[in-house]
């Protein structure tokens, strides 16, 4: 298997770890509604070493989402300002610093 | 699904991965980041995920929404992709086999999340989902 295609098979199939914490997050969500005990036990089911190696690799895999993502968007649509384009690497480094501020917003609603 | 059908929905398919795809790439890393890692390892405090304050976030309807919205739309993004994928590696021939495996994490997920967000913010005893094994619980007798 070249590289290219390596790299490309690891970019869909980091769709498979998206899932995976989508999933995590909705049960969570349901022993949150519960009650407290359910919503403890699975705060403390999350801190467990095997489910924390599991998080470890989600969480790298959706930076590969999102490092890949905003690249594919940046070659996909052609940005303009009036009648100069901006360049991929502008639109790409413009994603990065949206995404620096949506995870600040995250940040702030979940420990504030 | 007849072809006419397929090409007159696929705008909307496409419309939602791509939905999907961005609000993943924008909010899930800070998400796993603080919920499944900074906070489990005490990098962060875990003031704000305790129990009362969570329970009182989310009696939020916005915030509420927000979390369906992000979940539903990541888990549609992912059974897109997935599908196209697994379709892709057994070469066009086994289709229905690649929606089923690419569609069981949005049929699974998104029972789920209609589940919780029916479910919220009562905080009562309603229809539990008991892990499936033990896990010992701090702070409780």
């Amino acid at each position: 298997m070249n590289r290219q295609y390596f790299a490309y098979m690891m970019r869909e199939f980091s769709a498979l770890f998206l899932a995976l914490y989508s999933i995590i997050l909705s049960f969570w969500m349901v022993q949150l509604a519960t009650s407290e005990e359910f919503y403890l036990a699975f705060a403390s089911l999350i801190s467990s070493t095997p489910f924390l190696v599991l998080s470890g690799v989600m969480f790298v895999f959706s930076v590969y989402h999102s490092l890949t993502w905003f690249n594919l968007t940046a070659k996909a649509q052609t940005v303009k300002l009036g009648a100069v384009v901006i360049p991929p690497s502008f639109v790409v480094a413009g994603n990065i610093l949206v995404w620096l501020i949506v995870s600040g917003l995250v940040a702030l609603v979940l420990l504030g | 699904m007849t072809m006419a059908k397929q090409s007159k929905l696929k705008p909307f398919m496409w419309g939602g991965f791509t939905l999907g795809g961005i609000v993943a790439a924008f909010v899930l890393p800070a998400l796993i980041a603080i919920t499944n890692l900074a906070v489990p390892l005490g990098i962060l405090p875990a003031d704000g995920l305790v129990y009362s304050r969570m329970l009182t976030k989310f009696s939020n309807p916005v915030l509420k929404l927000i979390f369906a919205a992000v979940i539903v739309l990541t888990l549609y993004h992912a059974a897109y992709r997935l599908q196209t994928t697994f379709e892709e590696l057994m070469l066009g021939r086994g289709r229905r086999l690649s929606w089923v495996l690419g569609y069981a994490f949005l049929i699974v997920g998104g029972g789920v999340v209609l589940y919780a967000m029916f479910l919220l913010p009562t905080g009562q005893p309603g229809l539990p989902i008991p892990l499936p094994f033990p896990v010992p619980i701090p702070g409780l007798p």
